[in-house]
């Protein structure tokens, strides 16, 4: 058994430009069989994963996304009279913002106008770990994820030219669940002026308790149908919880998932079919040795050992060494319209790639190994 | 010198007709090879035509003759606001012949699903459109201010009758004609009157962009120009462009099915080209001993390469055309996949599509099996 052993070893380091080729198209397809489906499922999930679940929105009904909705200002004053609204100070937790993405050289930055509650309403959840917070005219807090999105590192004092405006930027911020991250903020007076707009894009209200969310948006969805069928010219708006709105707009997301899926499988495959035709050629090579060994007495199940051994010593390899490869790209930005997401790849990654790879191999290998150890004749001495 | 089947063939055959000899006489690998290529041809056809029309859908839905003046600076041209002043400010440039606004909105009427509408000038929309319409149904549309004309696709998704009143989530209209575009987003689209429109969405007094039909293409340049400067005080800034770049723009913006399309047309090319060079690789590299044979008998590398690379590639022929073809029978309807979305395209198989596909197919079949047919028509085998 161990010379068997020791054959299938020493062969690994025979016919060295095959091996190396299957070992880097291994490590290939572990890559992108990894990092692709993760990238797609990192951008559905961070998505998922916005919003609060004590936050109700107030947006136009039926409007694709908050930046194209408009809320008149005078429904601001209502919606901060309704019930269970949570208060800190006497002052109810109700933020306007105004949304748009703008364009800024080739990339495009969610700007997000605000008023001074909104620090109030995001408490510990919003967090300025660079500089302060909006005071003068064109102030302008960015994401700590805006460096990454534009690729160009920005820093407190730094201009950004938007809107045909120059901003100074006074503080670098984090969000917790909030594609503001990859955003900025400015004062809502300052955009509404530089975007000529008059009205809010949404609300947000912070809920007194997570339990009160149906209550507190039935009332406000009641009022605003009352308002509407009062008033047919009056934009028709509703409240629907946060978190609802979040997972909505991250189904749009399930195309990107399935075109990443379908991305790692084509390689996977692609590779596999030169993976059988490397090992094909390299195993056809060996067959007069094979049959040798079966005239000298070696059992044909010992062959196929030591056959596999070597195929599964390059597989793990290949596995290991791609599967660090994807490792280390985890942190990478994706960029999508809405936010900046960062790829998320932990250690899980390595059995992954040395599964993939094992797989890979198995697969590219089986036919013509149980070919040459089950199927080869051994020929009659003549 | 001894003569053997090789030779005989050598001398008796053209390259064609040996390859084609061979094809046949392998016939248990070469038919699921043509086959699963055949397949993969017809896929690859499919979401080559898709794709492009997906990126030209946008295109042609403006003209290159034509200028449109939006908003700068939106990420989104859906969210741009020019206000209708601005229109009789731009009438009063010189080398302007006509001028029109529209405004747009999207309605979202089911989950997942939406459709763009747009509000126009009647007088003016058929001047800058070339829609096909019966006059008389245009006619019905311009005297009813609440009636609208709707594109053919949106007919596939509804099934609204000429004449039919509709209340369409909130919005309340009558059906007055239907029309058509070679390859249009407006075919996807429902055309209200301007003031009605802006009624509904709530946008009185704005449009999404102003169009304008300039005297000469060569006065461009210009026009954009003084446009641009003449509302340089707009706060976000006034950007004119060809009605062309301001749909491409708008791709961009909205296209992420777009570049879905084109992402899964190169991996099916990926695929392809596997395939292709992969059944070259098989099908090669067991060849030494004919190599060897022609070798000793004098016979040079160019016409040994030219055998080896004749019968791949006269396989992969066969299944590129069928596949193509096929994809052109089978799409000859030119129907939408995934309907509902109003502002996808057709599969347009069109025969331009079939011969760039053919091509593509053929050029990666040349590629790979040149380099396969390269290095094994010097390898050879000692007898």
């Amino acid at each position: 058994m161990s010379s068997i052993l020791i054959y299938g070893c020493r062969n690994i380091i025979r016919d060295k430009m095959s091996k190396i080729i299957s070992l880097i198209l291994m490590i290939l397809a572990v890559v992108s069989y990894v990092v692709f489906p993760t990238a797609g499922k990192s951008a559905f999930k961070s998505i998922m994963e916005y919003g609060f679940k004590d936050r109700v929105l107030v947006m136009e009904k039926d409007n694709l996304k908050l930046a194209f909705s408009r809320v008149g200002e005078d429904l601001y004053e209502f919606v901060k009279t309704a019930p269970h609204v949570k208060h800190i100070d006497n002052e109810p937790l109700v933020s306007p913002y105004l949304q748009m993405s703008s364009v800024l050289g080739n990339q495009f930055l969610m700007l997000r106008g605000i008023n001074d509650i909104f620090y109030k309403l995001r408490g510990k959840t919003f967090t300025i770990i660079q500089g302060r917070k909006l005071r003068d005219q064109y102030d302008i807090l960015i994401g700590h994820r805006v460096s990454k999105r534009l690729g160009k590192p920005y820093k407190v004092g730094d201009i950004l030219p938007l809107e045909n405006r120059k901003w100074k930027i006074v503080g670098i911020f984090t969000a917790k669940r909030d594609p503001a991250e990859s955003g900025a903020l400015v004062k809502m007076a300052d955009f509404k002026e530089v975007s000529a707009r008059g009205n809010y894009s949404y609300i947000e209200i912070k809920a007194d308790n997570p339990k009160n969310i149906p209550k507190l948006m039935g009332y406000v969805n009641m009022a605003f149908e009352m308002l509407h069928d009062e008033f047919p010219d009056s934009p028709a708006i509703m409240a629907l919880p946060e978190k609802q709105y979040w997972s909505k707009l991250a189904g749009m997301f399930k195309m990107s998932v399935l075109v990443s899926k379908v991305k790692s499988i084509v390689i996977f495959v692609s590779i596999l079919l030169f993976i059988m035709n490397i090992f094909h050629s390299c195993l056809d090579k060996r067959s007069p040795e094979i049959e040798r060994l079966l005239k000298g007495g070696t059992g044909r199940a010992g062959l196929f050992f030591a056959l596999m051994v070597e195929v599964l010593a390059v597989s793990v390899v290949a596995g290991i060494i791609g599967g660090f490869i994807a490792i280390s790209l985890s942190g990478t930005a994706i960029n999508l319209q809405l936010a900046t997401i960062l790829l998320n790849i932990g250690p899980p990654a390595l059995v992954k790639g040395v599964m993939v790879a094992v797989i890979l191999g198995f697969l590219g290998t089986i036919f013509p190994i149980l070919k040459l150890c089950f199927y080869i004749r051994q020929k009659e001495p003549s | 010198m001894v003569k053997t089947k090789v030779l005989d063939n050598f001398e008796d055959k053209g390259i064609v007709q040996l390859a084609l000899k061979t094809i046949k006489r392998h016939l248990k690998f070469y038919a699921p090879f043509i086959l699963i290529l055949l397949a993969v041809v017809f896929v690859f056809t499919t979401l080559l035509a898709i794709a492009v029309g997906a990126s030209r859908i946008y295109k042609q839905s403006g003209s290159d003759e034509l200028l449109a003046v939006f908003e700068s600076n939106r990420a989104c041209v859906m969210a741009s606001l020019v206000p209708e002043e601005y229109k009789s400010k731009i009438a009063d440039l010189p080398h302007i012949e006509d001028i029109t606004g529209e405004v747009r909105h999207i309605v979202v009427y089911a989950p997942k699903k939406s459709l763009t509408v747009a509000g126009v000038e009647p007088d003016k929309f058929r001047a800058f459109k070339d829609i096909k319409i019966a006059d008389a149904e245009y006619e019905s549309f311009k005297k009813d201010p609440q009636g609208v004309i709707i594109g053919k696709k949106v007919v596939r998704i509804f099934n609204w009758d000429i004449g039919e009143r509709v209340s369409l989530h909130g919005f309340t209209f009558t059906i007055r004609g239907v029309f058509q575009l070679p390859l249009s987003v407006y075919n996807g689209m429902i055309i209200f009157h301007k003031e009605y429109l802006q009624t509904l969405i709530k946008k009185r007094g704005y449009y999404t962009a102003i169009t304008l039909k300039i005297d000469s293409p060569d006065n461009k340049a210009m026009v954009s120009k003084s446009v641009e400067q003449l509302f340089v005080n707009h706060p976000s800034g006034i950007s004119c462009r060809s009605e062309t770049e301001f749909w491409g723009m708008t791709e961009k913006q909205m296209g992420s099915y777009g570049k879905n399309m084109r992402e899964f047309t190169g991996l099916c090319a990926l695929l392809l080209f596997s395939l292709i060079t992969n059944g070259a690789i098989f099908r090669l590299k067991n060849r030494q001993y004919e190599m060897g044979e022609l070798k000793t008998a004098g016979i040079g590398r160019a016409y040994r390469f030219h055998r080896l690379l004749t019968e791949p590639l006269i396989a992969v022929a066969i299944a590129g055309i069928s596949g193509s073809f096929l994809s052109f029978i089978v799409w000859i309807k030119q129907p939408t996949i995934g309907g509902e979305h109003a502002i996808l395209p057709p599969v347009a198989v069109t025969p331009l599509i079939v011969i760039a596909s053919i091509l593509i197919v053929l050029i990666m079949a040349i590629l790979s099996t040149s380099i396969v047919a390269y290095i094994q028509s010097d390898r050879v085998a000692d007898r």
